[in-house]
């Protein structure tokens, strides 16, 4: 393992104690800020999501879900992300 | 890692400068490669990985530099092996010669706050750092804005920005690659605790007075349509349909060329050449071997320019997004779609297609399937024996039972492939962690033309290097079993052939060969799903191609038409063992022969491609050990089932 992987590898994000609501709850065109990570999101997964842009205080609006369900493409600072149900339930947003 | 002081000391100005280039997905990464290196890009592999690596060199006034173009990547963050390939590539020990010059990292100037990000964490890994700022003109077109030079000074790097087509900014950039260590770095690397991170961005954003763009209307207004649930539905198959019939309507007609060359060639042979054997060796073996191996060219070449086209303009990853559930459901994921129906015209482009997938358990996963979907060869096979098996006016309510066969035969792969893809989801890295899911959904762009020939060139060559070996060597191996030993006109003529009806000869010649050997000792093997020794031999000829089953029979049976040969094969009987004297080609023997057809791993231009994607010989024996298997068993099942219902 290198040393910049070992060093991000051990990165925490921040998981807020109230309970919230998840992305994957968002209605369609809803906008809500994001303040933090699931506790139960696996920790690589929350990593990648950041990376994504899905950071706290961002704000997430959910566009198009499609025809059969899954995934859900959302918007966070100008990118566009299609994501399923199992990760967007991780990005948790403010009521 | 050792320290060689004087090594990095004593290069300036002579050695080769090494540089990795670095960036997210879509964010202008590829262009830009393509943009510094022309085509002068090699492909390989990244060792233990099915990564594929691309590194070339960049040429200009004098100077020449090496590029290794990484995969896109949001994050050095890795939660895959793949991934671990970027990380391993940057972080040597910084004098060690393997180490890179220096980083170029491509950051898109629409998405600037998540490119930041990025850069943080390649700034830790301590090497000269260069930023190429992309698509600065669909920033200003957005609306949004942000100062270059103060950003440069925000951040303690040299930025460039580079525009696609704009030859300056490359230039400008190329000078930079003469002496990377002169390159401004910040004292201090950003932060890269999630929280401290954060704040750096914001910060540098200040100074750089970065203006956010609005959201790109053109794209927003074209995708309220192309996802939209019922027009984007619709528009989709249409997009597949179309890229499907281009595969048939514009490669079919090229792939003629191809042939009437050989053909032509073939014909010279013929000419020229007295001595019989030589002359179908060169012919068949060589000629046939090489164009058989050229022919596959049209078809590549096109279904990667489409490829090409739809990743480039944006459009992929929409297809990608409509098909992910149903994808899912097979334990892959929606970009896997692509490759699955590029593999109903041919499994050797769509199984090449698999490497847009990152997952590398869903690029096995699609691999392994991916040989099941019904390839356009198996189409001669199937209607040569549903028309024995099926009598023409037959039909079921007002549909024809011929078309409803081959429908189902068609069915039956899509699904046989997706079960497949499951199962073998299921086992592969089933001890790693599930990855997740995520996929940008890109701004609709206008692919530059120089990068959709790239990317078709670089899967043609990689195509001929790799796969087209596999396909010469077994045709000219193939040959030599069908053809093999040589029989003289006097040893013909003495076993009472008649020596002028080419198609008794040709007959003789079969029955007479190392195949026909193998084709009797298997007989045992096959003997359950109603084969003879005949169809074993024609069995291993189809491993060339499937489609040469057709003709391989038709010489068997001595038919007048080698290319249609169902009234010979009809009446073919049984020479031996406790069938003597009855009909080889019975509905139970002709329904195990399309049930086998469907699954087992004829193909040797199938073997060549998955040994070329995942880089071993381990999977494509797999591949050929598991179909072989489960075509067998299911062709027996079938030939019983078709035994009992028409006994």
């Amino acid at each position: 393992m290198s040393v910049i992987s070992a060093t991000l590898g051990q990165r925490r994000l921040r998981v807020p104690e109230e309970t919230h609501r998840s992305a994957a709850d968002l209605t369609g065109g809803e906008s809500a800020p994001q303040v933090g990570m699931a506790p139960d999101a696996p920790l690589a997964v929350a990593r990648r999501l950041f990376d994504l842009g899905f950071t706290p205080g961002a704000m997430i609006e959910r566009l198009r879900r499609a025809p059969l369900g899954d995934p859900t493409v959302y918007r966070v600072d100008g990118i566009e992300v299609a994501l399923r149900r199992r990760e967007a339930r991780c990005i948790l947003v403010a009521r | 890692m050792s320290c060689h002081p004087t090594e990095s000391g004593s290069a300036v100005g002579t050695a080769t400068r090494h540089f990795a280039l670095v960036g997210s997905p879509n964010s202008g990464k590829t262009t830009l490669f393509n943009a510094l290196t022309g085509l002068r890009a090699k492909t390989g592999n990244y060792p233990g990985v099915t990564v594929s690596r691309y590194a070339g060199t960049s040429r200009w006034r004098g100077h020449e530099a090496v590029i290794e173009d990484l995969p896109g990547t949001y994050s050095l963050d890795p939660i895959s092996p793949d991934e671990e390939i970027v990380d391993q590539v940057l972080d040597h020990d910084i004098d060690s010669p393997a180490s890179p010059d220096g980083i170029l990292v491509t950051v898109d100037a629409t998405v600037l706050r998540r490119g930041l990000g990025f850069l943080a964490q390649v700034l830790h890994v301590g090497l000269p750092t260069l930023v190429v700022v992309t698509f600065g003109d669909d920033l200003a077109r957005r609306g949004g804005n942000v100062d270059l030079v103060a950003l440069e000074k925000a951040l303690g790097v040299p930025v460039i920005p580079v525009t696609a087509g704009d030859r300056s900014g490359v230039s400008t950039l190329q000078d930079h690659l003469v002496d990377p260590s002169s390159w401004p770095q910040p004292p201090v690397p950003p932060p890269v605790d999630p929280d401290e991170v954060l704040g750096w961005i914001t910060s540098v954003l200040t100074a750089a007075h970065w203006k956010a763009p609005s959201v790109d209307a053109r794209t927003s207004r074209i995708d309220r349509v192309l996802i939209h649930p019922v027009w984007g539905s619709l528009i989709f198959f249409a997009v597949m349909f179309t890229f499907f019939q281009m595969i048939f309507t514009v490669a079919a007609p090229l792939q003629g060329f191809v042939e009437e060359f050989f053909g032509w060639l073939g014909g010279l042979v013929d000419r020229y050449v007295t001595i019989e054997w030589l002359g179908r060796f060169l012919n068949e073996a060589v000629i046939g071997g090489v164009g058989g191996v050229l022919v596959f060219i049209p078809q590549i070449a096109l279904l990667f320019l489409m490829i090409a086209f739809l990743e480039g303009t944006g459009y992929m990853s929409r297809a990608a997004f409509l098909m992910d559930r149903l994808m899912a459901r097979a334990g892959l994921e929606g970009r896997a779609f692509v490759a699955l129906l590029s593999s109903v015209a041919c499994a050797v482009p769509g199984i090449m297609a698999t490497r847009s997938l990152p997952s590398a358990r869903d690029r096995l996963a699609t691999i392994m399937a991916a040989p099941l979907m019904t390839c356009s060869a198996r189409l001669p096979v199937y209607v040569m024996l549903v028309a024995m098996l099926v009598p023409a006016d037959q039909r079921v309510g007002p549909i024809g039972a011929q078309g409803l066969t081959m429908f189902a035969l068609y069915l039956g792969g899509a699904i046989a492939a997706m079960t497949v893809a499951w199962f073998w989801s299921r086992i592969i890295g089933r001890r790693g962690t599930r990855l997740p899911f995520y996929m940008e959904m890109p701004s609709y762009r206008m692919p530059k033309a120089r990068a959709v020939a790239s990317a078709v060139w670089m899967s043609c060559s990689a195509f001929l290097r790799k796969v087209g070996t596999v396909i010469l060597l077994s045709t000219l191996v193939l040959w030599g079993l069908l053809n093999l030993p040589l029989h003289s006109t006097e040893e013909m003529a003495a076993a009472g052939v008649n020596t002028s009806d080419d198609a008794a000869v040709t007959e003789y010649r079969l029955d007479h060969s190392i195949a026909a050997g193998i084709g009797r000792a298997a007989e045992p093997v096959f003997s359950p799903l109603g084969f003879d020794w005949r169809v074993n031999i024609a069995v291993i000829s189809s491993l060339a191609a499937r489609e040469v089953f057709v003709s391989t029979m038709g010489q068997l049976a001595a038919a007048e038409d080698p290319e249609d040969p169902g009234a010979a094969l009809a009446q073919m009987e049984h020479t031996d063992g406790p069938l003597v004297g009855q009909p080889v080609f019975t509905p139970p023997t002709i329904a195990a022969m399309l049930v086998f057809f469907m699954f087992a791993l004829q193909c040797m231009a199938t073997v060549g491609a998955i040994r070329r994607e995942t880089g071993t010989w381990k999977w494509p024996l797999i591949a050929f050990g598991y179909l072989g298997v489960l075509g067998w068993l299911l062709a027996f099942g079938a030939h019983q089932a078709v035994a009992a219902l028409t006994s």
